[in-house]
């Protein structure tokens, strides 16, 4: 569920009705692998059955993964990047956003260890590894999320997380206990993270200990569409969910519309009418370009697809491509969206 | 749609500005243009294929500012290929300079389409200066036998690329196409006596506000300049 979390501060915060937050928690055991991660390779799934560990996909750019359990402190860092312009100037251009956060985390730190250092990639302290990051962006706006080792099991990341970029990645790894050879609470260093967060951006955090209704929402449809089904966790395949989690319909027409798009679009009005609240249409226009819906344009791979292949007029639902060059019949295009429509699509599995 | 004026509604029977087609129309802009219902609908080929079966211009510039503003053409890709050869070669056969049946057309579609996406960066041969070469080919019946007709071909490629190297990148498929159309021009007048009534220039690029890897003040078509 936390990850659905993540995912519906992160839309929160686009939509702007949330502001920059700092989300730390702490979780069972479980391995995290990215939006690009190998399931069947990169994790050994004999050990997570044998020890109950749960393997989770998030959203992320990167293909990178970790394990982590009680012992381990996660924070997600969702902001409009605004928030760090005017700080990455003193790091190397490149990912100097990650390098920003980073850092925070190490100055945090410093109160235990002069010897952190923070790069692009995480905390590190001489050739040891202490955080796992996988970020997202979303135009503007950046979900960082990752794990600081604090009292983590170092064996047990050893034997989970298996092979590829994560081998290199697992012998190096070390946690803030071992490296100072004493227990340290996660209650230490959520104190010191926090901190570090508000000395290095110059910012004060307002403590909240619950979800907004419409955060709590966009999770529970969230976890139901996504998260909770091998088709993400297994696959990497997720639905294209628009705004707070909401379904999406997006309909590819002609510019101006042709009497076949016309018909098409009062179909589509007709058969979601009553499901206004929970699907969102678009009706996008060959060659107007991405803005056509605002300045933060959602549009999913099928329908820059349906554009570079001509396939037009055409009902794109969830991401999927469902009909093109024809008119649905209302009843074939009704049942698809309500399919569609995120607190069912769980009920299919 | 064609000249980006206001659209209005309409019933009245109108001529599509593509294709030639008349039929009752819906949408009509201030100056009267208007997109046939098929011709929105068209895939980039069908689209290329019945412009230039269709058209009576002579200045293959305006043919390719007409295809390039058709929505089913992206700011870039490889369909401008096979939009300089189909150009060249519509205006060549308006003009009487070769004898291009309607299979040539669809000729060089069919060789354009085999130039790769991307081919500029990745073989450094530029599609449009490619579509120069594959329509003179066309137009003057080449093959890798032929003496006189394989060097032109491969000169008129040549000098193409040569001018559309000289613009730089990121690349831009509609400056590429310019040069193309201009460099084709130059050549023929110069190795076949043939002079076209009118070359339109391109400058300002229509489409500069609408790329968002635009060269701007380092690509020659950008304004009015005298860089070409």
């Amino acid at each position: 569920m936390d990850q659905a979390i993540n995912e519906a501060i992160f839309r929160s915060r686009k939509e702007n009705l949330t502001p920059n937050t700092l989300r730390l928690w702490q979780g069972p055991a479980s391995v995290i692998i990215g939006a690009h991660s190998s399931y069947k390779d990169d994790v050994n799934h004999e050990e997570c059955r044998k020890h109950d560990v749960e393997i989770i996909r998030a959203i992320s750019v990167t293909a990178d993964l970790f394990y982590r359990d009680m012992g381990t402190l996660n924070f997600a860092v969702t902001a409009n990047a605004a928030l760090f312009k005017t700080r990455t100037k003193d790091y190397p251009p490149v990912l100097s956003d990650y390098f920003v956060l980073n850092a925070a985390i190490v100055e945090g730190l410093r109160k235990f260890s002069d010897a952190l250092e923070a790069d692009a990639n995480g905390i590190h302290i001489g050739e040891r590894r202490m955080t796992g990051t996988l970020p997202k962006w979303f135009h503007d706006f950046l979900l960082f999320q990752g794990t600081l080792l604090v009292n983590t099991d170092l064996d047990a990341y050893n034997r989970l997380i298996k092979t590829g970029r994560s081998l290199e990645k697992k012998l190096m790894m070390t946690s803030l206990s071992r490296q100072l050879g004493r227990d340290v609470s996660i209650e230490e260093a959520k104190t010191a993270l926090i901190d570090g967060f508000e000395k290095k951006l110059g910012i004060i955090f307002e403590l909240k200990k619950e979800l907004t209704g419409d955060e709590q929402k966009s999770a529970d449809l969230l976890y139901r569409a996504k998260y909770s089904l091998e088709k993400w966790n297994v696959y990497g395949i997720e639905p294209f969910l628009v705004g707070m989690g909401k379904a999406s319909l997006e309909v590819f027409v002609a510019y101006p519309p042709t009497s076949m798009c016309r018909k098409l679009i009062s179909l589509v009005n007709d058969a979601t009418s009553d499901l206004q609240n929970d699907i969102t249409v678009r009706v996008w226009m060959r060659g107007k370009g991405i803005y056509q819906h605002g300045v933060y344009p959602e549009l999913s791979s099928a329908l820059v697809d349906a554009e570079k292949c001509s396939r037009i007029p055409a009902i794109i639902i969830n991401g999927e491509l469902k009909f093109d060059k024809t008119l649905p019949s209302r009843e074939c295009l009704r049942s698809a969206v309500v399919a569609a429509l995120p607190q069912k699509i769980g009920s299919f599995f | 749609m064609v000249c980006g004026k206001p659209l209005r509604s309409t019933s009245e029977a109108t001529e599509c500005s593509f294709c030639g087609k008349t039929e009752k129309a819906d949408y009509v802009c201030e100056e009267g243009h208007y997109i046939c219902e098929s011709c929105r609908l068209a895939t980039p080929e069908t689209l290329v294929r019945k412009v230039c079966g269709a058209t009576k211009e002579t200045d293959p510039m305006k043919v390719v500012l007409l295809l390039m503003k058709d929505p089913a053409l992206q700011m870039h890709g490889p369909e401008h290929h096979y939009v300089v050869s189909c150009a060249l070669l519509a205006v060549w056969r308006n003009l009487g300079t070769f004898e291009i049946n309607d299979s040539a057309l669809d000729e060089a579609i069919r060789r354009g389409r085999k130039v790769l996406l991307a081919s500029c960066g990745l073989w450094g041969v530029c599609g449009a200066a490619a579509g120069v070469g594959i329509a003179l080919s066309i137009a003057t019946k080449a093959n890798m036998l032929s003496d006189k007709e394989r060097t032109l071909s491969m000169e008129s490629v040549s000098e193409s690329l040569a001018k559309i190297a000289k613009i730089g990148g990121p690349r831009c498929c509609k400056a590429s196409t310019y040069s193309a159309i201009q460099k084709a021009t130059e050549f023929l007048e110069r190795e076949f006596e043939v002079e076209l009534p009118s070359l339109t220039d391109p400058r300002p690029c229509y489409f500069r506000n609408l790329n968002e890897e635009c060269l701007r003040d380092k690509c020659p078509y950008f304004k009015g300049n005298n860089l070409v």
